[in-house]
């Protein structure tokens, strides 16, 4: 039988902060167990929560470069349940009165453009982190209070690949609006996912699975992809699907059983007594909507606009967003941009993995490698000499002084060149006799040997070019 | 639902980890139950059509925290209430959820 997909996503990510969204407290990670607390964090009685202006900045940002409508009359609810993450013994959160509503996101997969709706965004604040031993757990606050949005997808993805597409646009974008640093790794971005299945062009929805904290985008697409197939599996034989929470299992590369539902959980969800209302300045709103910076589409369309870069190129220089910025550097001083793009997405990154080192803390300068291209595009060095001098600008070295030190300039001297063909050829009859007789192939041997002779300085373009019009006066 | 009796309040002081003695928890059934009654005198009143209120005032306000000031406690002042501590952690009977 065939099936309609349907997946959608929640996903929560902490916000970028100082401190934390209704505390003073400390936002942090990997620091000392409980040091990063304090009395509120930790549901002390008498402890009164205060919003952080930052936080709802910054959910803004999200809300408006999502495309969402937004509350400006913020709310806050309660949500209960009685748990050792959770020291208040209630999480505020946003649940009647979400900050944005109804907005989307834009994906490409496969050369197709998708729109993804996103059905809110709501602010909250994130739990404790517990280590649970053999006997007892143990109870980590510093989490504890720490910003998060929770944004949630329409049901609208088909395919694990959609799915991915989507993480990976909402995490490029919430990174370029610079609201979080959104490592799935470190749990600063975590994914759960819903999928169901349902009978081909049925519009009632079949029964949910949840699989929950993804922890990568890989993980996130392998996950739904086992997920669909194990539904499909089911309902094939007869079976039925039933409601449950599952997770993604490595080492098997199949989703695994938590918890089968039975009914919602009663969170007994309530109005926040203790934080008012809150009126948002329209001003100040719009203020946030004009300063939101560069978001990622923005930035590849200009890039193939301005440096008439190829779409792929564009995509990968946007990947990174430090390497695009280190791109936008590079074509401050250079003349070249396609050439640029491919030192900067090629050899750059090769090299920066190689070493170990990111764009970040890499030791060659942007202006250093625009003066290498532009010695590649002036015919100052080949391209052979330029991946040479590449190799020693990783030391730090200016590339300038590096082609001055190896005595590297290329030689694009006419006459210079030709009297080395002349030589070559003299001393080479069989090769023109050989191409003669048809094989192209002794061309590249006469090449070779020019460049030979010429210590690899002379110009191959135009060395291969002179080679063939010596032979043929011959 | 729980019956509400000395052996519930007991059993909800040992999740929260505080002591409750008998006496204790007798006298935490008798307030529950005083309390409960004076419950039954709300039940009484007419709310059809009352809007409820939630907040003490009706204007919204505008104040946001700003992202500057941190205030955090010690590890030591932290765990100062806590009966069991490891590593500087909170340690509480092993519960996945």
């Amino acid at each position: 039988m065939e099936y309609d997909v349907v997946i959608g996503i929640e996903i929560h990510c902490e916000l970028k902060t100082k401190s934390k969204m209704f505390s003073a407290g400390l936002t942090s990670f990997g620091k000392q167990a409980n040091t990063c607390v304090n009395e509120i964090d930790l549901g002390h009685p008498g402890t009164l929560p205060t919003v952080n202006k930052e936080a709802v900045k910054k959910a803004l940002q999200a809300c408006i470069a999502l495309h969402l409508e937004i509350d400006s009359l913020v709310k806050f609810d309660r949500k209960n349940y009685y748990y050792s993450d959770l020291p208040k013994g209630f999480q505020i959160t946003q649940q009647f009165h979400p900050l944005g509503r109804h907005g989307y996101i834009t994906i490409h997969v496969d050369g197709q453009s998708k729109r993804i709706g996103i059905n809110r965004i709501h602010m909250e604040e994130d739990t404790a982190k517990q280590y649970h031993l053999d006997e007892v757990t143990l109870i980590d606050y510093n989490r504890a209070g720490t910003p998060l949005i929770e944004i949630v997808s329409e049901p609208d993805m088909t395919s694990g690949k959609e799915a991915a597409a989507y993480v990976e646009a909402l995490r490029q974008t919430l990174y370029y609006l610079g609201v979080s640093d959104v490592k799935m790794e470190e749990g600063s971005l975590r994914c759960d996912v819903n999928v169901s299945l349902k009978p081909k062009g049925s519009s009632v929805f079949g029964v949910k699975n949840e699989i929950k904290n993804l922890n990568s985008i890989s993980n996130v697409e392998k996950a739904i992809d086992y997920e669909i197939k194990r539904q499909k599996d089911i309902l094939d034989a007869g079976g039925v699907i039933e409601q449950a929470t599952r997770r993604y299992d490595e080492t098997t590369k199949t989703t695994v059983l938590m918890r089968k539902k039975e009914g919602s959980v009663d969170y007994k969800f309530f109005p926040e007594p203790n934080i008012l209302p809150i009126q948002l300045d329209p001003k100040w709103i719009e203020e946030i909507t004009n300063h939101l910076g560069e978001l990622p589409n923005a930035r590849k369309e200009r890039f193939m606009k301005d440096y008439g870069l190829s779409e792929y190129d564009a995509m990968l220089l946007i990947d990174n967003k430090e390497l695009g910025e280190y791109y936008q550097e590079v074509m401050k001083t250079c003349k070249n941009p396609k050439l640029a793009a491919n030192w900067v997405i090629g050899d750059l990154q090769a090299i920066l993995s190689k070493n170990n080192l990111t764009i970040q803390t890499t030791c060659i300068p942007s202006v250093s490698l625009a003066k290498l291209v532009n010695m590649i595009e002036d015919k100052t060095i080949s391209g052979k000499q330029a991946k040479e001098v590449f190799e020693l600008m990783v030391q730090g070295k200016d590339p300038e002084v590096i082609v001055k030190e190896k005595g590297m300039k290329q030689v694009s001297d006419e006459a210079s060149i030709l009297a080395m063909i002349n030589e070559v050829l003299d001393e080479n009859q069989q090769s023109i006799t050989d191409y003669k007789n048809g094989k192209d192939r002794a061309i590249g041997f006469l090449v070779g040997q020019v460049m030979k002779k010429s210590k690899g300085q002379a110009n191959p373009a135009m060395t291969n070019a002179l080679v063939l019009q010596e032979i043929a006066k011959r | 639902m729980d019956n509400k009796d000395a052996l519930y309040f007991k059993k909800l002081a040992k999740q929260l980890m505080f002591e409750l003695n008998d006496q204790e928890a007798n006298e935490m059934v008798q307030e529950f139950e005083e309390f409960n009654h004076l419950l039954t005198h709300l039940a009484s009143i007419d709310t059809t059509g009352v809007k409820e209120m939630i907040y003490p005032f009706e204007e919204p306000v505008t104040y946001l925290r700003e992202d500057e000031l941190i205030h955090v406690i010690t590890q030591q002042e932290a765990l100062s209430n806590v009966s069991n501590s490891q590593q500087g952690h909170f340690v509480v009977p092993k519960v996945v959820k």
